[in-house]
Order: C-alpha cells, then sequence, then structure tokens
C-alpha cells in the first residue's frame, strides 16, 4: 500500500518538470527537425517538405565551411589549451603552496564573468591597430620590446580564431584547475609513498601512477569543455561582432534566420549543432550513469 | 532645441501651480466671499463677475478662470449675480473697494450693468465684458465673445441641412430678451431660416409675430424684440418647458408629426426636447442646442437632442485673461472686430464655434479633451473608444536617434495627451537584434501598433510580403502628404500602387568625408571620378598616410555599395536591383575590380573598427577619406568638430550629382492592438512639427519637402539642395533597394570576398544570390 502511494506520490511530483521537459525540449527539437526539412524562407511559416535539401545545401555552402574550419581551429585550440594550463595550475597548488586559497581563487575567478565582458575586456587587449593608435598586448609588447610578438590577433586572417580561444583559456582554464585539483586531492597519499619507496622519481610517479588515475577527470573536462566551444557565440560577438572571418555555425544560424530570413537552412545549422555536440555528450552521459548505478 | 525648451516652459509652469497651490494652501486665507480678503493689500488684480450658479455653464467657467489666472500668477476673486442686476452692483462694487484693476463682467442684464460699469471705469478699473455685451455706455473697453451671430446661424444650417420637401414644421425659441446675445443667435438663424421659410421648407408654428415677418430678410431690433417677446424662454428651462407645452397644445396633430425646432441652448433645449418627445403625435424631432453642456452631450449620444453648438470656453477664457493681462501690463488686447452697444463701437475679437451633433461628438468633444468620456455612457464602441495607448517598437536607443525619438514623442504628447506612449526599443547592431525580438512577436501574433523599419525593400520584402502591414494611402490623402513628400520616395516605399510606410527622415549614403588638412599637405585635390580618386590615394599612400578609414563588415557593404554605383553609374546601380543590370556583366567584373582595387587601400585593423572609430579617423587626421551616410556629421558635431576645418565631404567619386538614400519610417500593424494609436502616431510622424522635432536633433533632413531649412546645419542644408535636386538611388546596406534575404546572401558573399579576395568567385556568388532571393530568376 504505501509503496503504491510513494509511487504515484512521485511521479504526481516529477510531472510537471517531465512535462515541461518534453514540450521545451524535445517538442522543440523535434519542430526544428521538421523546420530544417522544410522550404521556409520569409516571415510565414512555409512547411513543404524539402528533404535533406538544406542540409546537403550546407555542405557545400562556402559560409559553413568556414564555419566547420573556425570551430575546429577554435575547440582544438580552447580545450587542449584549458586542460594542459589548468592541468598546470593544478599541479603547482598541488605543491603546498603558502596561500593556496588565494590563488585557487585567483585563478577560479574568470570563470564567474560573463563571456561578454571577457569578450569586450579581450577586444581592447587584443587590438590590432598599429603606430600610434596601437593599444592592449600589442603596445605591452612594444613597449617591453618584444615586437616580434606584436601580431593582428582575431584579424590574422584563418588563424584569427585561436586568438578568440585564448580569451576563452583564460577564463575556463581555472575550471579545469578546479577540477584536477579535486583528482590530485582524491588520490591516495599511500600510493604516491609506496612508487616513492620504490625509488621512482616525480616523473614517473606523474606518467604511470598520476595521469592513468586522472583520466577519467580529463574525460570530464574534454567534454564539458568540448561541447561549450562547438556553441560558442557570445564571446565572437563580443569581440569582433559580426564577421565572416570568425564566423562559427551559432552566428550564421542567427544570422540567417533573423537577417535573411532563411528559416529552414537556420534549423538545420541548428540540428547539425544539437548532432555534433550529443556525440560528445550522450557517450560521456551514458558513461557517468553507469559509473553511478556501479557505485 | 525647441522641444527641450518647451518642455523646461512646462516644468516651470508646473512649477509655479504648484508654488501657487502651496501658497494658498499655506496662508490663512479668508472665504472666497469675505470682503477683507486682500489683507496683503492690493493683491488682488483682476474681479470676476458671473451671471448665476445655477447654470453649469458658468461653474465651468468659474473653474477655468481660477485655473488659468492661478497659472499666470494674479490673484482673482469671481463672485456671482445670481440674476439679480442689483447683486450685480453690488458685487461690482465690492470688487472695486478691492482694489481690482480689471473687471471680467458678464451681465445678468445688458443694460441695467451700464450703471456697474460706469462705477468702475470711475474708479480707474478697465472693464471687459465677457461673453454678453454690457449695453448702452461707455464705461466697456473690450468684449471677449464667441461670434453669436455664427452659432445662430450653425444652429439654422443644421436644420436646414436636416430637412427635406417642403411644409416641414419649424418651432422657434429664443433667450432672454434683456440679453443681447439672444437677438445674435436670433439675428444669426434668421439669416439662414428666413430664406428656407420664404420658399416653403418651413413653416413657422409657434409665433405669430414671426409668420408675418417671414419674407423679411433683415430684421431690425425691434422687430426681433417682438418676435423674441413671444417665444423667450428667458434662458429658463422651467420657463421653456412651459412655453413649448403650451405650444404643443395648441397645435394640431397636423402641425407636429416630424418637426424642427430652434432652441437657443442646451438647458431650452433640453427641456423643449422632453416636452416634444412626451408628444404623441410628435413622430420625430430635430433640435438645436448651444454650449455642449454634459448632460445634453449625454441626450446627443442618446438621440434626444440632435446637435449643440460648441464654444469652448477654454478659449474664451483664455482670450479674457490675457486681455485682462494685457491691461495690467499697460497694452492694449488684440482686436479684429467691434460690436455696437447702442453707444460705442466696443473693440473685441471673437472666437469660432463648433456644430457638434452624433457624428462627430466623439472627436469633437471627447478628443479635443473637452469632457472626458467616462462622464458618459453609450459612446459607440469601437470608434468611439479613445486610443488609450500606442506601442511604437524601433532601435533608436542611443545618440542623436533616441534624442530625435524623444522630441518627436513630445510632439506626441501634446498633441494626444490622452494616449499612453509606449516606447519599445531594443538596443543594438543597427536593429538586427531588434528585428530578430520582432520577427518572433509578429510570429506569435502579438504585433506592436506601430514599428520602425528602412523604406523601401526591408519592408516590403519582408513584412508586405508576410502580410503584416497595413497600407497607408488613405492616410496620405487626408493628410495631403504626396504633395509634399518627394516624388521619388513613393515609389520606392509601394508595392503595387499601396503605400506602406510613414518616412521620418533621409540620409544619404554615398558621402565621402575627408580631412581638408591631408588633402592640402598632401596637395590632392577632392577627387570627383575613380580614378582621381585612385591618383590621390596613390599620393597619400606614397606619403604613408592611410588613405582609407574603413571599419567592420556592414560598413565594407557600404562602401561597396557606394564604390558600384560610382563605377557603374546611377541607371546601371538601379537596374542591379530591378534585373535591369546583369549581375554577371563585364561592367559589374570593372566595378568589383575597383572595389577590390578601393580596399587595398584601407587601414588594416578595419574589422575591429565600428564605423564611428573609421570615421574618426578622418578627423583625428589618422586617414585622408572615410566613406560613410551622412549621421557621421552629426558624430562629428558630436565630438566637437569644425565643418570644413576638421572635415569636409563631396560624394563618392563617380556618384556626383547622384543622391544615394536612405530612410526610416514608421508602420502600421495588421491587427494592431491599438489602430486609432497607431494611426495618431503616424500622423505625428508624417507631419511638419514631427519631422522638424526629430530631424535636426538626429541629424538628418525631412523626407517632406516643406521644413525650414533655418533649422538645421551646415552639411544638412547641403544635403537638403541635393535632395531637391540630384537623380536619386537606394541604398542596399540600408534597406532600400534588396529585400532581407537577399541582402543578406550578398553580405555572406561580401564577407567570403573579404577574408579571400577572388573577384571571379564573388560576382559568381553575387549572381545567385540575385538568382536565390533577387528578381533574377
Amino acid at each position: 500500500m504505501f509503496k503504491d502511494k510513494d509511487r504515484y506520490l512521485s511521479i504526481l511530483l516529477i510531472s510537471p518538470s517531465i512535462l515541461a521537459l518534453l514540450i521545451f525540449v524535445y517538442g522543440f527539437i523535434g519542430w526544428s527537425v521538421r523546420v530544417s526539412l522544410s522550404n521556409w524562407k520569409g516571415l510565414n511559416p512555409d512547411y513543404s517538405w524539402a528533404g535533406l535539401k538544406n542540409y546537403l545545401a550546407l555542405f557545400s555552402d562556402p559560409r559553413f565551411h568556414v564555419d566547420v574550419r573556425n570551430t575546429l581551429i577554435f575547440t582544438s585550440v580552447f580545450v587542449v589549451g584549458s586542460i594542459l594550463l589548468g592541468f598546470f595550475l593544478a599541479v603547482m597548488l598541488d605543491q603546498g603552496l603558502k596561500g593556496e586559497g588565494f590563488f585557487r581563487s585567483l585563478f577560479l575567478f574568470p570563470m564567474a564573468i560573463s563571456y561578454i565582458v571577457t569578450g569586450v575586456v579581450w577586444r581592447w587587449l587584443m587590438n590590432p591597430a598599429e603606430g600610434s593608435r596601437m593599444s592592449g598586448f600589442n603596445l605591452l609588447f612594444t613597449s617591453l620590446h618584444l615586437d616580434f610578438l606584436v601580431n593582428k590577433w582575431h584579424t590574422t586572417p584563418i588563424w584569427g580564431m585561436a586568438a578568440i580561444a585564448l580569451a576563452a583559456i583564460w577564463q575556463m582554464s581555472g575550471y579545469t584547475m578546479a577540477l584536477y585539483l579535486a583528482g590530485l586531492r582524491s588520490i591516495p597519499h599511500e600510493l604516491r609513498e609506496a612508487a616513492q619507496i620504490d625509488g621512482a622519481n616525480e616523473i614517473q610517479i606523474y606518467r604511470n601512477i598520476i595521469l592513468p588515475l586522472l583520466a577519467p577527470v580529463t574525460l570530464s573536462a574534454l567534454i564539458i569543455l568540448g561541447h561549450m566551444s562547438l556553441k560558442v557565440f557570445d564571446l565572437i560577438i563580443a569581440i569582433a561582432g559580426k564577421q565572416l572571418p570568425l564566423d562559427v555555425p551559432a552566428i550564421y544560424m542567427w544570422q540567417t534566420t533573423f537577417d535573411g530570413l532563411f528559416y529552414a537552412r537556420g534549423a538545420a545549422i541548428g540540428i547539425l549543432l544539437l548532432i555534433s555536440v550529443a556525440v560528445l555528450i550522450i557517450p560521456y552521459i551514458r558513461y557517468t550513469l553507469k559509473t553511478e548505478t556501479q557505485q | 532645441m525647441f522641444p527641450k525648451n518647451f518642455r523646461s516652459v512646462l516644468l516651470f509652469i508646473a512649477l509655479l501651480i504648484i508654488a501657487g497651490v502651496l501658497l494658498v494652501a499655506c496662508s490663512p486665507a479668508a472665504p472666497a466671499e469675505d470682503a477683507a480678503a486682500p489683507a496683503d493689500g492690493g493683491k488682488l488684480a483682476v474681479g470676476i463677475v458671473l451671471p448665476t450658479k445655477d447654470e453649469p455653464r458658468w461653474i465651468q467657467d468659474e473653474t477655468r478662470f481660477k485655473e488659468a489666472l492661478g497659472a499666470a500668477g494674479y490673484d482673482v476673486e469671481i463672485l456671482f449675480s445670481q440674476g439679480d442686476s442689483a447683486k450685480e452692483k453690488s458685487n461690482v462694487e465690492d470688487l472695486i473697494t478691492k482694489g481690482v484693476k480689471v473687471l471680467i463682467l458678464t451681465p445678468q442684464d445688458g443694460a441695467a450693468a451700464a450703471a456697474a460699469a460706469e462705477a468702475a471705469a470711475a474708479a480707474g478699473v478697465k472693464v471687459i465684458a465677457y461673453d454678453r455685451l454690457i449695453l448702452d455706455t461707455e464705461a466697456v473697453d473690450y468684449y471677449v465673445t464667441f461670434d453669436s451671430i455664427a452659432v445662430g446661424e450653425a444652429q439654422a444650417q443644421y436644420l436646414v441641412d436636416k430637412a427635406s420637401g417642403a411644409g416641414n414644421p419649424l418651432y422657434l425659441y429664443a433667450g432672454a430678451a434683456s440679453d443681447n446675445n439672444a437677438f445674435l443667435f436670433f439675428q444669426g438663424a434668421w439669416n439662414v431660416l428666413q430664406p428656407k421659410i420664404a420658399d416653403g421648407t418651413f413653416v413657422i408654428k409657434n409665433s405669430s409675430e414671426a409668420l408675418a415677418l417671414q419674407d423679411k430678410a433683415e430684421l431690425s431690433r425691434d422687430e426681433m424684440g417682438k418676435i423674441i417677446g413671444q417665444i423667450t424662454t428667458n434662458w429658463d428651462f422651467n420657463t421653456a418647458k412651459n412655453l413649448a407645452e403650451a405650444n404643443l397644445t395648441v397645435a394640431t396633430a397636423e402641425d407636429k408629426g416630424a418637426v424642427f425646432i430652434l432652441a437657443p441652448n442646451d438647458g431650452t433645449a433640453r427641456a423643449i426636447a422632453d416636452a416634444f418627445g412626451a408628444d404623441a403625435d410628435v413622430s420625430s424631432y430635430i433640435v438645436t442646442g448651444q454650449d455642449a453642456e454634459e448632460a445634453s452631450v449625454q441626450y446627443i449620444i442618446d438621440g434626444k437632442q440632435s446637435m449643440t453648438v460648441l464654444k469652448d470656453v477654454r478659449t474664451l477664457v483664455a482670450d479674457a485673461i490675457s486681455a485682462a493681462v494685457a491691461y495690467l501690463e499697460g497694452n492694449t488686447p488684440p482686436q479684429t472686430n467691434t460690436y455696437n452697444n447702442g453707444v460705442k463701437d466696443v473693440p473685441a475679437k471673437p472666437s469660432v464655434v463648433v456644430s457638434v451633433d452624433a457624428a462627430n461628438v466623439q472627436s469633437a468633444i471627447i478628443d479635443s479633451g473637452y469632457w472626458p468620456a467616462g462622464d458618459f455612457t453609450g459612446l459607440d464602441g469601437g470608434a468611439a473608444m479613445p486610443a488609450t495607448q500606442v506601442e511604437v517598437f524601433s532601435w533608436w536607443t542611443g545618440g542623436g536617434e533616441a534624442a530625435g525619438l524623444e522630441a518627436m514623442i513630445g510632439i506626441f504628447g501634446a498633441e494626444y495627451p490622452d494616449v499612453e506612449f509606449i516606447n519599445a526599443t531594443v538596443a543594438g547592431g543597427a536593429g538586427t537584434n531588434a528585428r530578430a525580438v520582432l520577427a518572433t512577436r509578429l510570429q506569435s501574433g502579438d504585433p506592436p501598433d506601430s514599428w520602425q523599419g528602412h523604406a523601401g525593400q526591408e519592408l516590403i520584402g519582408t513584412y508586405v510580403a508576410g502580410g503584416q502591414i497595413e497600407p497607408l494611402n488613405d492616410l496620405y490623402e487626408a493628410q495631403n502628404w504626396l504633395a509634399v513628400m518627394p516624388e521619388t520616395l513613393i515609389p520606392l516605399i509601394s508595392q503595387d500602387g499601396n503605400i506602406y510606410s510613414v518616412p521620418v527622415n533621409i540620409h544619404r549614403a554615398n558621402v565621402m568625408w575627408y580631412n581638408p588638412a591631408i588633402l592640402e599637405a598632401n596637395d590632392v585635390a577632392v577627387p570627383t571620378t575613380m580614378d582621381e580618386w585612385f591618383a590621390a590615394m596613390d599620393t597619400l599612400q606614397a606619403a604613408g598616410v592611410t588613405p582609407l578609414a574603413l571599419g567592420e563588415q556592414w560598413t565594407q557593404m557600404h562602401l561597396m555599395e557606394t564604390v558600384l554605383l560610382g563605377s557603374l553609374g546611377a541607371d546601371a546601380y538601379n537596374g542591379l536591383w530591378d534585373g535591369s543590370t546583369d549581375w554577371a556583366s563585364a561592367d559589374v567584373t570593372a566595378a568589383l575590380d575597383d572595389f577590390s582595387k578601393v580596399l587595398t587601400y584601407t587601414n588594416s585593423d578595419a574589422a575591429s573598427l565600428s564605423w564611428q572609430d573609421a570615421a574618426q579617423l578622418v578627423v583625428n587626421g589618422d586617414a585622408a577619406f572615410n566613406v560613410m551616410g551622412d549621421w557621421a556629421a552629426g558624430y562629428f558635431i558630436e565630438l566637437g568638430k569644425e565643418p570644413m576645418v576638421d572635415y569636409g565631404w563631396a560624394p563618392v567619386p563617380g556618384s556626383v550629382g547622384v543622391f544615394q538614400f536612405l530612410s526610416d519610417s514608421f508602420t502600421q500593424a495588421v491587427g494592431a492592438p491599438h489602430p486609432e494609436g497607431a494611426t495618431a502616431w503616424l500622423t505625428i510622424a508624417g507631419s511638419k512639427a514631427g519631422q522638424e522635432a526629430f530631424n535636426p536633433v538626429k541629424g538628418s533632413i525631412c523626407a517632406r519637402t516643406d521644413c525650414d531649412p533655418a533649422l538645421f546645419g551646415v552639411y544638412l542644408q547641403s544635403a537638403m539642395d541635393d535632395w531637391a535636386s540630384n537623380v536619386v538611388v537606394g541604398s542596399l546596406t540600408h534597406g532600400v533597394v534588396a529585400n532581407d534575404s537577399w541582402k543578406s546572401e550578398i553580405d555572406t558573399a561580401l564577407g567570403l570576398f573579404m577574408a579571400g579576395p577572388d573577384v571571379a568567385a564573388f560576382q559568381s556568388a553575387l549572381v545567385a544570390a540575385c538568382a536565390s532571393s533577387g528578381p533574377c530568376q
């Protein structure tokens, strides 16, 4: 009796959120898929069947090629940079440093800022102006006589996206650091001591003991950072506005939908974005769920 | 500037009123009727004596006098004679003792008041007869009145307009024989009615004297006196009711039926209408009135009184006060007429009157603010409900645009005080953010009443195609805008003969700004052709100057469209947008080559600069040229730069004599929640006052051609001249020539071209864009 009652109550209690989820997440995903398979262009909906036309057009769209290239550059620079820097910071802090709490907060703070704010600051720091109008990093480098470091940042052809990723690394490496720091702290001290007794040096300890034990942390970081970078939008808008050399799928989706009224194309880009994120996220969720149930 | 001053004047007046109220509240003021009021010595300047508190009309006057004189800063005392000439005289003497300088007197009896007026004049007090003339005395300085003859004429004209056929029974009623106005009303009515009585349209049923004189076009005062003696109401409800009932008792059934009644004012009209309405033999009646009293406005709404003549007491009060103030300041009030009072011609400036019936009661009484709608029942739903608000959607959130919009909203508020203005703005991205929000609202069926859009294909291609905006041809006709807006503009904002938006301003896109000092230092003349431009920029580049300042991607499209115009010329450029110029042609290739070459002269950090940043390079001496729309002029002024010293301007080379324009305009939504509000807003947006308020502040020229050039700065005056004389073409970047989809495809092609300059690929992308979203099918 009691058990049944509990069951009904629990279903009753979660039903509003399930309903909302069904409508606002899965319902809208379904609707977007439908729009992406239509000929909708202009303000008035047109649901006539277009099949995969919009997707095929995107694959031969030179702008979408730029988007994919930019996303790949951004993702690789951002993810690799954040993980390396985060790991490095975590290892440093793990050395029993004085004032560890202070530094930990310091490195974490950028994460508390929104991408828009980061973008506005970095837009100025990475100002590519030359001569008397030089400012930001370039001015700093020049006054330090490090002229070889002066560059065009995000306005560099092809690789401009990497400069945007720098700002993102600055913002997110503290978060990666926190992940790694937690991972390092969870490694039992006895393991290190045992290795030391066995005569392993520091490098060997990190390579053969710590890094393997941190693999789950690295996977989490990879997936969290990876899906963030696929969806990047606001940081680019804040630093560079809507400029084609720094275009990404999210910006293309927005512009083509609301400026150009190509609703079907916009929906198709959205679905492609969803798929690319899902490819990263779904195995991760399955893995997490599995480990949780095992525990 | 003007609206700002205007607002501060309003604020000042408001503060005065508040201060006045506080003073009255704080001082231990004696009751109004107390003779010892001016304890603080001669402060009382104006005394007013009105006939009676029993007629609502005079209570209205009292209220409005108090409001207005309080605001003007003069102390005033208002006394009532209660229909008694003796009381009137003692009131006047009372005020004289209190030391008034000006007496405003509405005599109970025009002749009997002469003595009171003379007493005042003897004490050196200026006497203003208010609404009723004081007769047979020299002691009247001024007469404030409505044109009473016109009132009578309006009443009679209404009867004539409603009558058809012959033999219509006509019942005449008049005011008090002791009141000069009663004669004037009757005289005006007689002027119009007499020919219609003479030709048999009307038959007088209740006055033997009038019947006897019915062939006489002009009556003497005595003759009128005889008639009025028979039909007088003495301005009294009961007298009027009794007289009407007596007339109806005497009249036979044949004398009734559909009757026409000349009633002199609202109070008597209601009494007479009640009597006639109660008579079984009266099938219908048309009855006139006067004064637009609230009770009669309700009678008109209910169909129990046919019309009234509105004499807006606010006008009369204002005129009386300005006359009083003129005397207090030692001046003479204005004079357009004189009225003979039997002894002298009294100077006057009569005010006009308005005929009100069920058809215009809403606009004349409610909308004008004479009476509030809430005081009445049965006002006709849709048409009569006042537009309580209007939501106007725009992306004017900063700088001159927002200030200009504020100025225009100020004009709107003054014209339509009852309409609440909801300023729905969305900031950012030259309108792209706002348009994303707007698209969402339109798709969810929640349109704002009116929204901003660039005149031309941006509106037509998107919202007309989507069936979201209303044609405005009726408004254009009603406001006579076709006569005052440029002919070339109309086709660009129309589709299939329907006009879809009201342009507020005109901007010019093809302006090349230059730094005069840099050109002079390098011995470069202002270029007028593409070749001269290239030569000039070669010289400048060799001298180490950045020849051309450029900003982010949209400014690059702006540059592209002006170079296309400069290379192709106006006709071929126009052809690009209507399909008559082939995008794949060699001419276009040459134009794109020119554009490609122009880009080689630009600053390297273009992508990171806003248009302001780029324009600033020129005035700061960091670059020689910049191509930007003429909103840059406003920005330069804001920076404190001097025209022709810090910056100069010329048409983009190759486009001399061509005006590439863009225009902000407002629409009316299909299914607008407040269509009257939208119409009111559009009326202001297209009006001379609205545009003259908006444009000097925004830094654009009026879409109307009749704006005053003196309001505008040096640059804009030159733009106004060009607008009137040049060939006109539309801008791409700013929504005139291409719809949103086409423009977005061109934008993508341009972005790819900027990333990897390949003219052939660019051109084929442009050809494809025209085929997919433009007219090249």
